[in-house]
């Protein structure tokens, strides 16, 4: 038996797939997708992801971020988006009471006002100990 | 997330990362308007 016909038979049961599959949270997929003038905001933000990531508890911010870049990309590159967006800007007070949409939204402000005293009673006890 | 130094644009993932809500923010009258929803699932 010649060596390549040996070869051959080892890969009987290996299909042919790409060595890299595709992978749309991929960089270059997502700045594909994404218009021009978002490419220096996306390349900033990954850049600084990408550095977090070496701490390992960091790590998962990075697919966050390129996935939050792949949902931009889908929807900034709907030509329609920047024309939704002006309008939404350009017509004042119209919109809907935020508790219409958020059902516990009263519980989550008074939780954060909270949160909120809690730390600055925190910080300011770190700073009168140093 | 501020877009163009908007404090009133704001952005909120949903669906386990597949979705994303764009939406203004008043945030004295605690108006929302949503104008832009993406889903990728």
């Amino acid at each position: 038996m010649r060596e390549a016909d040996g070869l051959w038979e080892m890969m009987g049961h290996v299909s042919a797939q790409p060595v890299q599959d595709y992978d749309p949270d991929d960089p270059v997929e997502i700045m594909r997708v994404l218009p021009g003038r978002y490419h220096e905001q996306f390349l900033a933000d990954y850049d600084a992801a990408a550095s977090s990531a070496r701490r390992p508890e960091q790590y998962h911010q990075l697919h966050q971020t390129l996935r939050l870049w792949r949902l931009r990309a889908v929807a900034y590159s709907d030509p329609d988006f920047e024309s939704r967006l002006e309008e939404a800007r350009s017509v004042a007070g119209d919109g809907t009471p935020i508790q219409d949409v958020v059902s516990d939204w009263a519980e989550r402000v008074t939780a954060a006002r909270r949160r909120r005293a809690a730390g600055r009673v925190t910080r300011s006890s770190s700073k009168a100990r140093r | 997330m501020t877009r163009g130094g908007d404090p009133a644009y704001r952005q909120a993932t949903f669906g386990q990362g597949y979705g994303l809500l764009t939406f203004r923010v008043d945030d004295t009258a605690e108006l929302i308007r949503i104008f832009d929803i993406t889903w990728i699932g």
